[in-house]
């Protein structure tokens, strides 16, 4: 699976009795994905979603029972630790994480076992989850509105990618693709990883990658994109044209480490020789001119 | 989030490690406190949130209690860094022979948590000013299942030149210290200068905490501190209401869920040549009061004479947005011109774009220049 799950892929969403798990699970079933199970702790042996979806207490029994190869993570901030690396330990190929606010330690530790197992595929988090319009959206509704096409996003922030993906249509382009690596940073998958997925999709011409502030983990791959991405590439960079401390609104306000890292991260990718747009409207001249 | 240093060196206290022996002034009669509490000289620190405490006037040095009267109310008047001084703390002067400066993070970049030590330390000069020396800064990655292990600790003592009879001390600090990061979901401490005084005893002379914000759900003494954050009114306010707020030169307000999307449409002001004035990100819910009291604020602030919008995602936010601002627009007597961009169902912004002469509701980013250019028509 070129973009680690697709139509046929057995899916499990972790947390499914919460308010967000719940409605998404109903999305879900509605967009013809398979779901096959749910995951709450305390409800184990129940039938969720109007008695259509069984329910099991751990990831564990849950894994044993159905053997999914997608955990969908959606349970509240408190658990989401706990959850995470229940399901990694469950030898489940594609986890995405659509959980927000964990904090730094459970990351480093999260990422630390992730590590030692290669085989997972690890999205998020606070991902907003993968579209291929045309396909399958694991995803809000609102992309719903958007065309197939062939130019694909990789992102880290949702109202960023949406707006890239409006602006794509509005101008006569369509979305192959867009992934959610979260905006807390890439923790699991790798950049060079995604792209290279990209790369090979036949449904993709162009890829945008649309970064974020912080997360300056992929920062050292940007050198290899030219060399080994045969696509165009375009990258941009929010606060690109404010580099100055007092003026970026994508430093930290109380930290200079963040502006430091951003600082790193917009000269990582100048020195690569990536195309770097200046706003995000730019996206359409710089497409026409391909 | 940062704390203050006396709550900082409170927390040192409460693990073990050592620290001076100090008393929290309120007002400048408490001097007399301290007077009896502690023996001259005494540093004097004024407790706000700058690095460049020393530079701005922040901290003076004071050899009897006279001069400690003299100096303390112009301490307290003074504004450092935009912050007012609510408190001083007033701490014994340590004569040391060796001093160090430890810190544990985590590395957002390479998501690791890390030792750093040097022998770089900050001392303060006779004249109250910092003096800072840096050597020999070496990282040490921590493995966050095993913790701080003896061997790392044994490496850092010998990559920092502590003597054999110091080394128990040295280990059982960087412990407690190790510790009190691990217990309280701390970002990042430095203890900066860790030093060794004349008799042989280690203190913690500079401590600086960063806590995660995206702990606070573990840690329950964390709020207290929060509280006694001292920041200007206007953050103050924003912060309890989980926003945060940024204030620039320009005259267009941003608000929106996250900060790249302020970025991203500050970057499209720029090409069109248009300045951000306030950049508010909103975190948590969004409800109509907040809603209000945000648009309100930003009227008394008057800085901007132009709100951008933005909210893409959540339609629950859109309702509340939508009703917050309609019960703003009620009131309000001043002409502030709204651009919204909002996704899923905009009936309803719709409805208010032809009710109301200065509302905008676009359909995309690409729709702000348009807005702004008609705006400056209706202007003229």
């Amino acid at each position: 699976m070129r973009f680690f799950i697709d139509k046929k892929s057995r899916i499990i969403v972790h947390g499914i009795n919460n308010e967000i798990g719940k409605s998404i699970t109903k999305e879900y079933l509605k967009k013809n994905l398979n779901l096959v199970g749910g995951v709450e702790p305390g409800k184990g042996g129940s039938w969720g979603v109007d008695g259509r979806i069984p329910v099991f207490d751990s990831m564990q029994t849950a894994g044993k029972a159905l053997s999914p190869d997608t955990v969908i993570i959606t349970v509240r901030t408190f658990y989401a630790y706990q959850a995470i690396i229940e399901s990694i330990n469950s030898e489940v190929k594609t986890i995405i994480c659509f959980t927000q606010g964990i904090p730094l330690k459970d990351l480093v530790k999260i990422r630390s076992l992730l590590n030692s197992r290669q085989n997972t595929n690890f999205i998020g988090p606070n991902s907003f989850g993968i579209i291929r319009p045309g396909n399958f959206i694991l995803g809000a509704n609102h992309w719903l509105e958007i065309r197939k096409g062939r130019i694909g996003i990789i992102a880290y922030c949702d109202q960023m990618a949406t707006e890239a993906a409006h602006i794509l249509v509005e101008n006569g382009f369509g979305l192959s693709t867009a992934l959610g690596l979260g905006r807390c940073g890439n923790v699991g998958v790798r950049l060079l990883d995604l792209l290279q997925r990209f790369d090979q999709d036949p449904e993709t011409d162009s890829i945008i990658l649309l970064e974020n502030a912080a997360g300056t983990y992929d920062q050292e791959t940007y050198a290899f994109i030219s060399e080994i991405i045969s696509k165009p590439v375009v990258s941009y960079l929010p606060g690109i044209n404010n580099p100055d401390e007092k003026l970026n609104p994508s430093s930290g306000s109380n930290d200079r480490r963040f502006f430091e890292q951003y600082l790193l991260k917009m000269n990582a990718i100048k020195n690569a020789g990536i195309p770097m747009l200046n706003n995000l409207l730019e996206i359409s001249d710089y497409l026409n001119n391909l | 989030m940062n704390i203050l240093e006396f709550q900082a060196k409170n927390l040192c206290r409460d693990y073990g490690i050592p620290v001076p022996h100090s008393v929290l002034l309120p007002n400048t009669k408490s001097i007399q406190v301290a007077n009896i509490k502690l023996n001259f000289p005494l540093i004097l620190k004024s407790q706000v949130r700058s690095k460049n405490r020393a530079r701005s006037g922040g901290i003076c040095l004071v050899r009897s209690l006279d001069e400690a009267i003299q100096v303390l109310p112009v301490m307290f008047d003074r504004k450092i860094n935009n912050q007012n001084v609510g408190l001083i703390l007033a701490e014994e002067l340590i004569q040391f022979t060796s001093g160090y400066a430890i810190s544990f993070e985590y590395d957002q970049q390479d998501l690791q948590v890390k030792l750093v030590t040097s022998q770089s330390f900050t001392s303060l000069a006779e004249n109250g000013n910092q003096i800072q020396q840096i050597e020999n800064r070496v990282c040490y990655p921590i493995d966050p299942f095993l913790g701080l292990l003896d061997a790392t600790i044994i490496e850092a003592a010998s990559a920092m030149g502590i003597e054999h009879e110091n080394r128990i001390f040295f280990r059982n600090i960087l412990k407690q210290i190790w510790k009190l990061f691990d217990e309280k979901d701390i970002e990042r401490i430095a203890i900066d200068p860790l030093v060794i005084s004349e008799d042989k005893k280690y203190y913690a002379l500079g401590v600086d905490i960063a806590f995660d914000d995206y702990a606070i759900f573990r840690q329950a003494g964390f709020c207290q501190l929060y509280e006694l954050r001292s920041v200007e009114d206007i953050q103050s306010l924003m912060a309890r209401l989980d926003c945060e707020y940024t204030s620039y030169e320009g005259n267009i307000c941003v608000l929106s869920r996250t900060k790249e999307m302020c970025a991203t449409i500050n970057d499209i002001l720029l090409s069109l040549d248009q300045k951000i004035s306030e950049m508010i990100t909103i975190d948590g819910e969004i409800s109509i009061e907040k809603m209000t009291v945000i648009l309100n604020k930003i009227e008394e602030q008057a800085k901007s004479d132009t709100i951008i919008i933005h909210s893409v995602g959540d339609q629950s936010d859109n309702s509340a947005i939508l009703k917050g601002l309609k019960s703003y627009l009620l009131k309000t007597k001043k002409e502030t011109n709204i651009i919204l961009r909002m996704d899923g169902s905009v009936g309803n912004a719709k409805e208010m774009e032809n009710k109301y002469r200065n509302f905008f509701c676009i359909k995309s980013l690409q729709d702000i220049s348009n807005s702004l250019r008609q705006i400056a028509e209706d202007r003229e």
